[in-house]
């Protein structure tokens, strides 16, 4: 039985998210390599409806294989189990309940089920990915044998994208300007970006930062944050961003002097390699893969001291030589996660997993 | 201080003197403090008070554990049924689902507002006993020094009596 197809499949899919990006990138791949390739989803944003098939949808047919994205525990892992094709699992890491205890009980309670869940699949699973080594201790744990560790994809969309001329002509000028880029969602702790602004602001009071990202199944988190800056008295220099377009993103980094990345919990982090690309410095919390990510770019914050965070933005944004050291090294560790490379790995990783069953 | 910026920055590039940049961000400190603004706020999930003061009994402790672990379980999850006539069976599942998922979503969003609400409630009632609980300590402690020195008098009162 040959290969004919390999089709994506992913519990939810939203515009701006990198699994989907990925997505994108992986079915162009495949596409490539002359495989059919759809993409099913157990939701879709309307956005994506036209470029997604709910996967209620999807008929077995013989030569057929899955690509399931793992983000969450989801009905749709039954349903893929039950479709009795090989499934080739890439693993993205399943944010930990605890951060969702509060912003959200229903997700908490989805998330709390995923280990459990991704045990059930091993079975028909033919293949495990995972985009960090942290990522891959998972699925030894749940029991996997055939593993291996790809870096995220950047979407190429992104880094091509023109920047958005209105973001550039809003907030082009002068003024120091920190990002953050990820779902608006506890575990990423968009606050703590914001209390570092707070002291950043004692160095540099024209400092502001921008958010970007949308909110995720955490409107309470949200609706908390919101109130968290105005009570920092940050109102004029936290912008929340929401979703954005490849062409926005691309003017936020077009803008910003450092990206801060505070987050307790990544899989990979896919907005570290973006920076990278982008030329833009990034200053991280040194947490689950991050490190792994930044593979000795970017500079690390071990404890959440924001006065010492502070004193290292300001650094960075001053000393020109150490600045331009930071960025050279990350556009070179950029270049060893680079699509290309990545995907020719993934293609050879799948041609010897499913050597038997072609 | 010094062991603080070294042991919080970590920059492994080799090619960057990390001392000279530990060195700086000091100098910074050293100029412009290291405190920490006051007050940040944190986003926390309500908790049950300790009852320290005896004056409540175990099963209100009890139930006010029970409230705040359930206050925000109020939502609803997509449950559908797959239609499987022939030919027009995935029409209609699109149809049912795209239906449903509009009536999850205000039900849920009713639901968030209710677990405000929940959440407020919550607080203030942990607030309250809390409170009472704090107030009736001094009370209890008077009790308990009022009834070390009857004891103590009744014992001295014996031993004069036996001696």
């Amino acid at each position: 039985m040959a290969i004919r197809a390999i089709h994506q499949v992913m519990t939810g899919a939203a515009p701006g998210s990198s699994t989907w990006g990925e997505a994108r990138s992986v079915q162009a791949a495949l596409r490539g390599w002359g495989l059919r390739s759809d993409t099913y989803v157990g939701e879709a944003h309307a956005a994506l409806r036209r470029e997604t098939i709910h996967f209620s949808e999807y008929r077995p047919q013989p030569g057929d294989v899955l690509l399931y994205h793992f983000t969450a525990a989801s009905p749709l892992s039954d349903q893929v189990f039950a479709a009795g094709r090989p499934i080739i699992l890439l693993y993205h890491n399943v944010t930990p309940a605890r951060y969702y205890a509060n912003a959200n009980p229903r997700v908490a309670a989805q998330l709390a089920r995923a280990s459990e869940q991704l045990a059930t699949l091993r079975p028909q699973v033919r293949l495990a990915l995972a985009h960090s080594e942290f990522s891959r201790r998972d699925l030894i744990a749940a029991g996997y044998e055939h593993t291996a560790v790809i870096p995220g994809l950047v979407s190429d969309t992104l880094i091509s994208a023109a920047p958005d001329v209105h973001v550039l002509a809003r907030f082009g000028g002068e003024g120091i300007n920190l990002l953050a880029v990820g779902r608006l969602a506890p575990n990423k702790r968009p606050e703590d970006a914001v209390k570092a602004l707070h002291a950043y602001r004692r160095i540099e009071p024209r400092a502001r930062l921008f958010l970007a990202g949308a909110s995720d199944n955490a409107e309470r988190y949200v609706d908390w944050l919101h109130g968290c800056v105005e009570r920092l008295g940050l109102g004029d220099s936290v912008h929340f961003c929401g979703h954005v377009t490849d062409a926005q993103l691309a003017a936020y980094y077009r803008l910003a002097h450092v990206l801060i990345c505070m987050s307790e919990h990544e899989g990979f982090c896919i907005p570290l390699v973006e920076a990278m690309r982008f030329g833009v410095p990034i200053l991280a919390f040194e947490s689950s893969a991050i490190p792994e990510t930044l593979g000795g770019a970017g500079v690390l914050i071990r404890e959440k001291r924001y006065p010492i965070i502070a004193e290292v933005m300001h650094v960075l944004n001053t000393d020109a030589p150490f600045r331009d050291r930071v960025i050279a090294r990350q556009k070179t560790r950029a270049a060893e996660m680079e699509p290309s490379r990545t995907l020719a790995q993934l293609r050879t990783l799948i041609g010897v997993a499913l050597e038997d069953t072609a | 201080m010094e062991d603080e910026v070294a042991r919080t920055v970590r920059i492994d590039d080799p090619a960057v003197d990390a001392a000279a940049i530990h060195a700086r961000i000091r100098e910074g400190l050293a100029q412009r403090g290291s405190d920490l603004p006051a007050d940040f706020p944190e986003f926390e999930r309500p908790d049950a008070p300790g009852l320290a003061s005896g004056l409540f009994s175990a099963e209100l402790a009890q139930q006010l554990e029970r409230l705040n672990a359930s206050f925000d379980q109020v939502w609803v999850e997509l449950s559908l049924i797959e239609s499987h006539f022939p030919i027009v069976g995935a029409w209609i599942s699109r149809y049912k689902r795209d239906l449903h998922r509009l009536v999850v979503f205000y039900v849920n969003t009713l639901g968030r507002r209710q677990q405000a609400v929940n959440e407020d409630l919550v607080r203030l009632v942990n607030r309250l006993i809390a409170e009472v609980d704090a107030a009736g300590l001094p009370a209890l402690r008077r009790d308990l020094e009022d009834t070390r020195a009857r004891l103590a008098a009744m014992e001295t009162k014996l031993a004069d009596r036996s001696g």
